[in-house]
């Protein structure tokens, strides 16, 4: 199966990276469209028109979120999410890494359609070539009048700044990416208010992915019916899909949104290696309830993985072969947002930890069996309960680990107690 | 300072470049930077101690950070973490593992001064090391910004 490259198209070309190699293939003919050609609001119908769905993990309507932001002359604000820290999760770096000026073009035109006036994309301190990448991006972006004051004599303003984050997941969460950006702590706030009405330094603020951003030149070039000829009704669009974990050839790859997950874990990732099987895998981040070899001709939608139970999250898969231990996956899962949970509300911080703790006795043979239900409600008890869905993102996958896979927990419990088991 | 709207967004960078300046985010160079911000110590204290690669702590010149997430730890992230650590003993090179760096396609990988490596093995630990404490160019055939796309070039 091939791949179908409209984001990652000519990212091949170490040239793309530059102004020059970007213009060459076409590059900001839409900024400069939509800057002289186009109102606001035909921008944000283009998008709304589009279907097109968030590319960070809650899959909602990209247009329909720019929408939600009011009118008036107050300063508002776009952020572009580039804190991609879910594991798994690698896309947004390959999209920043070979094509930069897409990612800023595509800021440029929604910055337009959801008037405002400055722009930051935040970008995890770990990205520090990507970062560099931007900033040398931006730069020629500046340079060339693409950004800054009066662009292309349009009297329209805009001031993009690459913030580079310091390391700590949850500011991927989008108001703790609002407090991170202003120097805070990076916090979840409550919601309501959402972001679109009081967002960064109280103003309206859209939030948006990188590979959401990314889109955004190809759908207001080409229009919304273009973008619909890919992928399904409800996933309109190519996805580019990190594929990890035991399989042959991991990395990113770019197809049309509805492809069976077989194929993209098999045809282009490779399959786990010769004589091993796929066991489990999580469909959209360490966040998504894992699947089952069962599941693997599922077509890969947003609505096909909620089917199941799962979701497409950041269109991130991992794949577990049959050595892979699902109890001990479960811990090192856990562990991972044990450590990330900012400690703020209280089923997150000690769910996780509890958790952790619980998860360990499993695999020392410490447990019982009775334990996992206490492992399974506790993750019941966590799910809905939180401030951000953090908590939720631990829960989902260790609740459903637990479920699938009870033989093998209590198999390990079994076993553990007869020898001692490295944790 | 200038760039952005209101001048506490500055924190996070303005920690960046203490670190730069003095290795971790020392008292006397937090005091500096807070001093200038127009902000507490304190304030900016309360920030470097959430971050992870903000260090409130000395660590050594150069940097490595493993990857011992799920998908590095399924391709030997763990081992690898051993391999950098007993590498390193007695050096002037500060190792730890981390949470996962967004790099699954080159497990198991490491960040080593900031920059990406991988696929990794153990023998590569040693080398980098080596290549660190001498100031030669670290493990150029593993760098991250060499690789080419997974799928190849455009059909």
């Amino acid at each position: 199966m091939p791949e179908t490259r409209v984001l990652l198209k000519h990212a091949d070309d170490p040239a793309l990276r530059t102004l020059a190699g970007y213009e060459r293939y076409g590059g900001y003919s839409t900024l400069k469209k939509a800057y002289r050609e186009m109102e606001a609001d035909e921008v944000l119908t283009e998008l709304e028109d589009s279907g097109l769905r968030g590319r960070g993990g809650a899959g909602f309507s990209m247009g329909k979120k720019a929408s939600f932001l009011p009118r008036g002359d107050m300063k508002k604000y776009l952020c572009c999410n580039a804190d991609e820290s879910e594991p798994g999760a690698f896309k947004d770096r390959e999209l920043m890494q070979r094509n930069p000026h897409q990612l800023i073009e595509g800021i440029a035109i929604a910055a337009l359609a959801a008037d405002a006036g400055h722009a930051f994309i935040f970008i995890r301190g770990e990205y520090d070539l990507q970062a560099d990448i931007l900033d040398a991006a931006v730069a020629e972006a500046y340079e060339a009048g693409y950004l800054g004051e009066n662009i292309l004599g349009t009297h329209r303003d805009l001031e993009l700044v690459v913030h580079r984050g310091a390391g700590a997941y949850i500011c991927g969460e989008e108001t703790a990416l609002l407090d991170a950006l202003e120097g805070k702590r990076g916090n979840p706030r409550l919601k309501p208010p959402f972001p679109a009405v009081q967002g960064l330094y109280g103003g309206p603020t859209l939030i948006n992915n990188v590979e959401t951003l990314s889109n955004v030149p190809g759908i207001v070039a080409n229009g919304a019916e273009w973008f619909k000829g890919f992928g399904t009704e409800q996933s309109p669009g190519t996805k580019v899909v990190s594929v990890s974990g035991c399989v042959r050839r991991p990395g990113n790859y770019e197809v049309e949104l509805g492809v069976p997950t077989q194929e993209l874990i098999y045809d282009l990732a490779g399959g786990p290696e010769e004589g091993r099987e796929v066991k489990a895998f999580y469909p959209g981040g360490s966040s998504s309830p894992v699947l089952t070899a069962e599941d693997l001709d599922l077509p890969y939608t947003f609505e096909d993985m909620a089917a199941a139970g799962s979701m497409l999250g950041s269109g991130s898969i991992i794949v577990a072969d049959d050595r892979v231990s699902i109890p001990h996956m479960a811990l090192r899962t856990a562990r991972f947002y044990h450590h990330e949970s900012c400690g703020k509300c209280t089923p997150c911080r000690e769910g996780t930890n509890w958790t952790v703790k619980m998860l360990e006795r499993v695999v020392r043979g410490e447990a019982t069996p009775m334990d996992l239900d206490i492992v399974a409600s506790v993750q019941e008890n966590i799910i809905g309960n939180c401030l951000c869905v953090l908590g939720d993102s631990m829960a989902m996958p260790v609740g459903a680990m637990v479920r699938k896979f009870r033989g093998e927990f209590e198999a390990v419990i079994a076993a553990a107690g007869r020898e001692a088991v490295p944790v | 300072m200038s760039r952005y709207p209101d001048r506490r967004s500055a924190s996070i960078p303005a920690l960046w470049e203490v670190q730069r300046r003095y290795g971790w985010c020392t008292p006397e160079g937090i005091e500096e930077a807070a001093q200038i911000m127009r902000v507490s110590p304190a304030y900016l204290e309360s920030v470097a101690s959430f971050y992870d690669l903000l260090h409130t702590e000395p660590v050594g010149t150069h940097k490595v950070a493993v990857c011992t997430n799920i998908s590095c730890w399924m391709r030997g992230g763990d081992e690898l973490l051993d391999a950098f650590r007993a590498a390193a003993e007695g050096e002037d090179v500060f190792v730890t593992g981390f949470e996962c760096l967004g790099a699954c396609d080159i497990a198991p990988m490491a960040s080593i001064d900031e920059r990406y490596f991988g696929p990794l093995e153990g023998e590569d630990a040693a080398a980098a090391i080596e290549q660190l404490v001498a100031g030669t160019e670290v493990l150029p055939e593993k760098a991250l910004a060499k690789r080419p796309l997974a799928g190849g070039t455009d059909a």
